[in-house]
């Protein structure tokens, strides 16, 4: 069956259609959240209440309108929610590392991963949407309810963030000797 | 042209969103400036670095989001049942003003009117009675009942109907569980 017509299974009663649709699109949800969000738990329960939102709310889903750009919006808002109610000291407890591929500079991922999460949210969350999950400046837009703008001002500005505190950390991203 | 303003042309080109007039002027300027050769080295690395990074995959969610939502429905349930409860209340108490309403066209009356009658007091009829103003005519203890069979009388007269007709349409209309 489509996300469409599981959507619209949902809608009639079905859980089976609904435990189908959580099953799809657990992984994706989950990597955006932990992405933007550095602890385990936070990044889990994100995912957990985006489905449980998305249940209460089947009412008013369109089933013709891909369900991703629903689960994306209610995903970045729970994790900006998240971190306004979290203080900036506890932001960095219980830091993972991330999955690196088998060829990648692993101190300078890790290094990249603390920089991206000292990162202010308002410069993590278009970096990870843009760079990350390949969204367009207009759709991070969209998702953040800013226009694109704003959105590439906080985008070049995260970059430079990034770069000095890799330059700082005694990496190259660039790659040079 | 400084620095600066290629600085602004880098972070577009990594936007993807470099003009096609900017893009051959920028690349002379590459070639003989190593600040911003290094720069753009620099971002561009770091996209690589940053897309190159994935996050370790969580347990599947589909099952404890069931059990929320399990969990979540008797609570629904209770709720409607109290609402219910709460409705067939309302009911009972429209019977029970019917019954005050049927008591006060009985015979009584008659007898009442007698009585006063042969003590040479004028006693007004029923219509009368409903006509008047209830804190005139009546005493404390029934002055709330009083006034919710005013109220219903105005909604009676307003529709064409007897307050007998309405109370029946009540009972039709409240859902039973």
């Amino acid at each position: 069956m489509t996300d469409a017509e599981l959507v619209a299974c949902a809608q009639q009663g079905s859980d089976n259609a609904f435990e189908e649709l959580v099953r799809r699109h657990e992984g994706n949800v989950y990597r955006v959240a932990k992405r933007i969000l550095p602890n385990y738990e936070d990044a889990r329960d994100v995912a957990q209440e985006t489905f449980l939102r998305t249940f209460r709310s089947l009412d008013r889903l369109d089933p013709t309108r891909p369900i991703e750009h629903w689960l994306l919006a209610v995903t970045v808002n729970l994790c900006r929610s998240t971190l306004r109610k979290r203080r900036p000291s506890l932001e960095l407890v219980h830091v993972e590392e991330p999955a690196a591929p088998a060829d990648a500079d692993a101190p300078a991922l890790a290094a990249l991963n603390e920089a991206l999460v000292a990162l202010p949210p308002k410069y993590r969350i278009p970096i990870v949407l843009f760079h990350q999950e390949g969204k367009s400046c207009e759709e991070v837009a969209a998702l953040l309810g800013a226009s694109s703008n704003r959105v590439r001002t906080w985008l070049h500005r995260g970059r430079r963030m990034l770069r000095d505190a890799m330059l700082r950390k005694g990496f190259s991203p660039g790659g040079r000797s | 042209m400084r620095c600066a303003k290629f600085e602004d042309w880098i972070q577009k080109k990594l936007d993807g969103e470099l003009e096609a007039g900017q893009q051959v002027p920028l690349e002379e300027h590459l070639k003989t400036c190593e600040r911003c050769r290094r720069a753009l080295a620099d971002y561009e690395g770091l996209a690589r670095m940053l897309k190159a990074t994935a996050p370790a995959e969580c347990e599947p969610l589909a099952a404890s989001v069931l059990e929320r939502i399990e969990a979540e429905r008797p609570r629904r349930v209770r709720l409607a049942f109290r609402f219910a409860l709460t409705v067939a209340a309302a009911v009972v108490f429209s019977f029970v003003l019917l019954a005050v309403v049927r008591r006060a066209r009985t015979p009584h009356e008659p007898a009442v009117a007698r009585e006063e009658t042969q003590k040479g007091v004028e006693v007004p009829s029923l219509s009368e009675l409903l006509a008047m103003e209830p804190p005139s005519v009546l005493d404390d203890s029934t002055q709330i009942l009083a006034e919710n069979l005013e109220t219903l009388k105005k909604d009676a007269d307003t529709a064409g109907k007897t307050i007998l007709d309405v109370f029946e349409e009540i009972q039709r209309g409240i859902p039973l569980i």
